[in-house]
């Protein structure tokens, strides 16, 4: 069964308190019909509320099904030990950084946390954050959060840190 | 300055542990395409990992800045909220809040919403009836993709301090 499209409106009030409004929504409809209908319902809970809007965003989840991906974790695994990325962008002064838990470990390179970026899924995934991923009809482009496309790696390294 | 769309994916380890990892995506593609690379990607970071790639989701920030009347007031409280209580037609329960609901939307006398106030009528309204988007209209729903028949309870609640909703 499908699971429904989450809108959630952000307010904050007088003390600089927050919380938000999640209505949800069937799927079958395009990014652009989604973004009136949120704006729509942005407008309404503001009428009705002496808090203020101060943001709004639509969640999709992804369907992972079919796709071979590990359905029991390796004994070994564990999120606090991640993989650091960190790539600049096409704005000098702005990167993009990344933190991957469960990194394998066997993935660094010998005496060292650095990783191994001859590894072949290590060079595949750093190929596709710079290059991008090649889709039907396009090609996804990652950027740093103020959609500056990503250049090129920086550093990588191994990481153990307990925060996402 | 535009924001980018963002995908998450969740991560288990062999404790049970879960942690978040995030990537920022340029915007423009269709839902399909990201839906395509998004799983391209969980398949790499599967391949670098030893956890379980668990769940993936996108966040589309969403403009609001044309909003009107909003302003937050000096005694506004999101702990104070309107709470409305609908039904699917499989008869599933939807409860959707309101954080820092106005006081003139409060029926004198009681904790029900005054469904007479303009703005709880066109809650309802959207509620039951949706929004009307270009090429169509957009129903609410339960979890399941069931759109919301009718609003059955509209009241004004008080969340303990502590709580988000």
């Amino acid at each position: 069964m499908a699971v429904a499209i989450s809108v959630r409106v952000d307010f904050v009030d007088g003390t600089g308190q927050t919380s938000f409004t999640k209505i949800r929504i069937p799927t079958g409809f395009s990014i652009a019909q989604m973004v009136e209908f949120a704006q729509g319902a942005a407008q309404v809970v503001a009428n009705m509320s002496d808090a203020q809007v101060t943001g709004a965003s639509i969640t999709v989840d992804f369907d992972l099904t079919g796709l071979g991906l590990r359905v029991v974790a390796n004994a070994a695994s564990e999120v606090a030990r991640k993989a650091f990325f960190q790539f600049t962008s096409t704005f000098a002064a702005l990167r993009a950084k990344f933190k991957i838990p469960t990194f394998d470990e066997i993935l660094t390179t010998l005496g060292s946390d650095s990783i191994n970026q001859a590894a072949a899924p290590v060079a595949t995934f750093i190929a596709s954050i710079e290059n991008g991923i090649v889709v039907i009809g396009g090609t996804m482009i990652f950027t740093n959060n103020r959609t500056f496309h990503i250049a090129a790696l920086e550093l990588a390294y191994e990481q153990h840190s307990r925060r996402n | 300055m535009p924001v980018s769309n963002r995908i998450d994916y969740v991560l288990r380890d062999a404790s049970g542990g879960r942690a978040k990892t995030g990537f920022w995506v340029e915007p423009g593609l269709t839902l399909a395409q990201y839906q395509q690379g998004g799983q391209a990607l969980a398949q790499e970071i599967n391949a670098i990992t030893n956890g379980v790639v668990e769940s993936a989701s996108m966040t589309i920030p969403v403009d609001v800045s044309g909003l009107t009347q909003n302003i937050a007031g000096a005694n506004s409280d999101v702990e104070e909220v309107a709470r409305f209580g609908a039904t699917t037609a499989d008869g599933r329960p939807v409860q959707v809040n309101v954080p820092g609901l106005i006081p003139t939307a409060i029926a004198a006398g009681s904790d029900d919403l005054n469904q007479a106030n303009s703005a709880v009528a066109a809650m309802i309204s959207m509620l039951e009836d949706g929004i009307v988007v270009t090429g169509g209209t957009i129903r609410p729903s339960d979890v399941g993709e069931q759109d919301i028949t009718q609003v059955l309870t509209a009241r004004y609640a008080v969340r303990p301090s502590g709580t988000r909703r």
